[in-house]
This record gives structure tokens, sequence and C-alpha cells, in this order.
């Protein structure tokens, strides 16, 4: 799973969002480093909906302007933990070896 | 800049995406795009992301096509070969009968029509290859035959598109994809390069080669976006065939062995990355 596939479902988790909440969130998670392009997201979104890991919650029209929500399915929620996990794991391989002060220089 | 202006100009570059992504996405993706900000001025970043995002999008529903991949492979590279012989036959200023036979075979090819398109490739096949088969006297013949050709090595090209269209024909056009018409902007590029003024020559030879050069970097990339070998496959059909003539009848011209060598390192790049990891995935 790529980083920002990982941030969108990972920005999903907290509840439905739309495009630009999504943006947002997988920003201020990834401290920054996720800045997703729209036409990115969608893409993935289209990818991730095809793979049934999300799916629109609902449309509303704000401005005259369709807005869509999107929220992780049960597939959705299991992928992103499994690949949290998985993660988790790779990086204890390092951080168990490691003093905490080395990792500082990366927080 | 107005926000009429910017939306125009997201809209424009929304074309990247195929017309079911653009209907089921479209109005959200420039709501969103519009974000907290709706008043400025189109953004560099967002419009190379929509364009990536929507070639990315085609290749993997291209991938996803119901044909398999090795089919769908074939279909691109002979439509290729067969865009080359007619772009080649428009600079040579052939007949207007040959020039209607290998326009017809581009278009069958990229309707994905394969019974139509075998004797059309047999009867290409057949017009290149009678010196080799009855004697240079059957240059001469008939006027609506093509360029006729002297050795062997230059007739491999229309050998392979001959069996790759035999190969479709047996298997039948089963979910073979229908092409846009915009392959056809390269007869148009080769009609506009032979009877501009002053174009042919150099031009013509820069144009060949910038247009397989981003077609093949274009096949590199979409091979990259889904890992499919069906791209390797369509340049292999078309590179190949080339190489195969290069090492024949070795060019004299380092240009031209530079060139050569260009496309067969692209196409080995390509196989490549057929076999690693996707992005993005």
């Amino acid at each position: 799973m790529s980083e920002p596939t990982y941030f969108v479902l990972a920005a999903l988790l907290d509840g439905p969002s739309h495009g630009y909440g999504i943006i947002k969130r997988a920003e201020e998670l990834s401290a920054g480093r996720v800045r997703l392009a729209v036409g990115t997201l969608y893409g993935a979104l289209d990818r991730l909906a095809g793979d049934g890991l999300v799916v629109v919650d609902g449309e509303e029209t704000v401005q005259g302007r369709l807005r869509r929500y999107y929220r992780l399915t049960e597939d959705g929620k299991l992928a992103v933990t499994r690949e949290a996990v998985r993660m988790e794991q790779a990086a204890r391989v390092v951080t168990g070896r490691t003093a905490p002060a080395a990792w500082a220089v990366w927080a | 800049m107005s926000e009429v202006f910017t939306e125009g100009w997201y809209r424009l570059f929304l074309r990247a995406f195929p017309a079911g992504h653009r209907a089921e996405y479209g109005d959200d993706v420039l709501g969103t795009l519009a974000g907290d900000s709706p008043r400025r001025a189109p953004s560099l970043k967002e419009t190379a992301g929509l364009v990536t995002a929507g070639f990315a999008v085609r290749a993997r529903r291209a991938a996803e096509g119901p044909a398999p991949w090795w089919a769908d492979g074939v279909q691109l590279g002979l439509l290729v070969l067969a865009l080359a012989n007619l772009s080649y036959g428009i600079a040579d200023r052939a007949s207007p009968w040959w020039t209607a036979v290998s326009a017809a075979l581009v278009v069958v090819l990229l309707r994905g029509w394969t019974l139509v398109a075998l004797p059309l490739a047999l009867a290409v096949a057949f017009s290149t290859g009678r010196a080799m088969l009855f004697g240079a006297e059957a240059t001469g013949w008939a006027p609506f035959f093509g360029p006729a050709y002297h050795n062997w090595a230059s007739l491999v090209p229309y050998g392979v598109l001959a069996a790759g269209s035999m190969i479709l024909a047996v298997r039948g056009p089963r979910g073979l994809r229908v092409r846009p018409w915009w392959w056809l902007a390269v007869p148009a590029a080769a009609l506009a390069l032979t009877y501009g003024p002053g174009a042919y020559g150099e031009i013509w030879e820069s144009a060949r080669a910038g247009t397989e050069g981003v077609l093949l970097l274009a096949g590199v990339w979409a091979t990259a976006v889904t890992r499919s070998p069906r791209w390797t496959l369509a340049a292999a059909v078309y590179v190949l065939p080339g190489v195969a003539a290069s090492l024949v009848h070795p060019p004299s011209s380092i240009q031209i062995i530079g060139y050569w060598s260009v496309l067969a390192g692209l196409l080995v790049v390509m196989a490549v990355t057929s076999r690693t990891a996707a992005v993005g995935a």
C-alpha cells in the first residue's frame, strides 16, 4: 500500500468525509508530509472504491456544487489496520535495537 | 484571475480522465479543487495532478479490460505498425488506392475489427514484399500497389503485421478495445509534414523519433502504474522488427544506430518495469 493510499484510508477512520476534508486530514495526520493533489485523491478513491475499501456515504450541494462524502467499509478498516500492524512490526525491527535518543533526529 | 477561468482551466485538464470517471467524480473534483479559496488562480501542482491521475486511471481501465493482455498488446502493436505504414505511404506520396488501403487498415485496427483487418494486412504484406516474391519487375505493377522493398529485413514489420492480424482473426474480436480517434493525429501530422512548405526531411525524422519516444515513455509509465505486460508486447511488435533490420543491415549513420538503441533501451526498461511493483498500489 502506498503512503498516500494509507493516509487516505487513515483519514476516513474518524468517519465519513468529503474530498477536501480527506486532503486536509491526510496532511494533518502525516505531519504535512502527504499533500495530495486533488486528481491523485480521486484516482485513489476510484481505485479504493473498485477494491471495495471505500464507498460513497452521501452527497450534498454546497454553494451550487456537489459535495460527496466517502466512508471506509469494513474491508477498508481491515486493510488499513493490517497495513499499520505490518509497518509497526517492521518499525520494531529497528526501534527495538536502537536507543530512543536516535529517534529524536527523525521525530 | 476569475473563478470562471479557473474552473474552465481545471475542466479542460479533467479531460485526462475517462468519460465515465468524469461523469462519476467530475463535479466533486471541481468542488474539491475550489476548496476554501474558490477565487485563486489555477495551481500548477493540481493541473499536473489531474493529468497524471487521469492517465493513470485510463491505464488501469485499459489493463482491466475484458481482452487478455496479449491480445490487447498485439492489437496495439499492429495499430502502431499500420500507422507507420500509412505515414510512410503519405510521405512517399503513394497512390490514392494504396493510401486508402493503408488508412482502412488503421481504422479497422482502431475499431478492433479483426476479420476485416486480416485481408488488408495481407494485402499490405503482399504489396511491400512483391519484388522479393516475384522479382524486381513486380515493382511496376498496377498503380493500386504501394512501395515495394528489395530486401527481406525491411519486410519483417510487414510480416509481423500479417502474422499478428492472422492471430487476432483466429482469436476473434471478443473484448478487444475500440481505441480513440486521436490516434489519427499521427497520419494527420504526416500529411502536414509531407505537404507543408519545406517540412519533409530532418523535421520529419525528428517528428517521427519524438512521437516514438513519447509513446514508448507513455508505455513505460502505464506499465509502472499497472504492471501489465501489454504495453511491452505492443512496443516489442513495433521496435523489434526495426532492430532486427538494423542488425541485418547495420546503418552507416551513428545517429540511426543511436536512435534504434534508444528505442530498444526503452523497450528493455518497459519489460523490466512490468516485473516490478506497481506505482501507487
